[in-house]
């Protein structure tokens, strides 16, 4: 299924928010002596289209929806509560392209990341700022995937790499700064149309930081470098090509 | 098991208690006074997550001995704005920038980037990256905690004289 939270989580949010919606403007037509159809939600409160003076704000609509002589006859006291079980019909495909740009030293094969553009499409988007910052967290693993982390063991099975003293957890100065941008496709198997993507950056940044090392190499006849792909593993590959 | 008195300051107040000669300061801060937003991340001084102000400056107080801050004053992310109180420069900062995904490391970025403003209050990118290097963050990748304290240095004057008007 993939990154879900959204997808699957969200349209729960959605469908139950909607029922609850319903119900409280119903309660709010009733409260304004109005029809149903006219009732416009918007601002924190509900009112009456085209008579703006006659509204009745959300907090008063959830008091009375505990009180059964102020509610309309279908509905019950306790009202304003829905629970939604559901599945969603199939799984949702982000999709993406990231760009990377990295320097490697001839001395010590290390490799600095010059610059990371990050092109994600995750339909549609909640919240800009949030899905940016999966965004940004999932490139950082994904770098540190390719760079750095990996649990090493000796010859006796025993884990070298056991504290953060040993397995390298990037810190600020080893990241890069991103620059990102989105293409919006909805997907039609949910009815926000949002998708995926807290894993987008994870499973875009390794390829692209490890293509791009490959590319500064292939002048060297260098066509694969195993991740993590550490300055030794780069210098022996620079020493073997002399 | 040798015990000691320790009279410590910690946000403003002065705090004394008989405790363990091994206590560690972040043990003393949550589990004697029971300020618990100052987080245990590794036990190993890597990460950063215990990160408090001691006499102004940015220390990981999980390697240091509550004995060693006797007559010290300890600063604590709890200290930094009582609740109701506007936010500091670089708490705003983190919220406005959204510098967090899950929170854990948190409080030690934010004490960490509030003692690199008291020394340097207008810091570039590189700065401020090289300043939080002992402090690691799984979830973001960084870029909005860079420009979180940006926003925070940006905004540290306006802030302050809304607080002080």
């Amino acid at each position: 299924m993939g990154s879900r939270a959204v997808p699957v989580g969200g349209e729960g949010v959605k469908t139950a928010s909607t029922r609850v919606i319903e119900r409280a403007t119903k309660i709010a037509a009733h409260l304004l002596e109005a029809d149903e159809a006219d009732i416009e939600v918007a601002d924190g409160q509900f009112s009456v289209r085209g008579t703006p003076s006659k509204s009745v704000p959300w907090a008063d609509v959830a008091w009375k929806s505990f009180q059964p002589l102020e509610l309309p006859p279908d509905l019950e006291p306790g009202c304003l509560d829905a629970t939604v079980f559901q599945q969603v019909p199939n799984f949702s495909f982000p999709c993406g392209a990231y760009c990377c740009v990295v320097e490697i030293d001839r001395g010590t094969g290390g490799v600095t990341i010059r610059s990371m553009h990050l092109v994600d499409d995750c339909g549609t988007v909640i919240n800009p700022l949030l899905a940016e910052g999966q965004v940004h967290g999932g490139v950082a693993q994904g770098i540190a995937q390719a760079l750095f982390e990996s649990m090493e063991y000796d010859e006796h099975g025993l884990p070298r790499t056991a504290t953060l003293v040993d397995y390298l957890v990037p810190a600020a100065p080893d990241l890069p700064s991103y620059t990102s941008g989105r293409v919006v496709t909805p997907t039609p198997n949910n009815t926000l149309g949002a998708k995926g993507i807290g894993e987008s950056g994870s499973v875009g940044a390794p390829p692209a930081v490890v293509n791009a090392v490959v590319d500064a190499l292939s002048h060297l006849g260098v066509r694969h470098v195993d991740m993590p792909v550490t300055p030794f593993k780069v210098w022996k590959l620079l020493q073997e090509a002399r | 098991m040798s015990t000691m008195n320790v009279t410590i300051t910690v946000n403003g107040t002065e705090t004394s208690h008989q405790v363990e000669s091994r206590l560690l300061l972040v043990h003393y801060l949550r589990e004697v006074l029971r300020l618990t937003g100052t987080h245990v991340g590794c036990d190993t001084s890597s990460c950063g997550a215990c990160t408090v102000l001691l006499d102004g400056q940015a220390v990981k107080s999980c390697t240091v001995l509550a004995a060693q801050a006797r007559g010290c004053s300890v600063t604590t992310i709890e200290g930094l704005s009582a609740p109701g109180d506007p936010f500091t420069p670089v708490q705003e900062g983190f919220r406005q920038e959204h510098g967090l995904q899950c929170g854990f490391c948190t409080p030690g970025m934010i004490m960490a980037s509030t003692a690199l403003l008291a020394d340097n209050p207008d810091p570039g990118e590189d700065e401020i990256r090289r300043s939080l290097e002992g402090n690691l963050c799984r979830c973001t990748g960084y870029e909005m905690i860079v420009r979180a304290v940006r926003w925070a240095a940006e905004h540290a004057a306006g802030l302050a004289e809304e607080v002080a008007g």
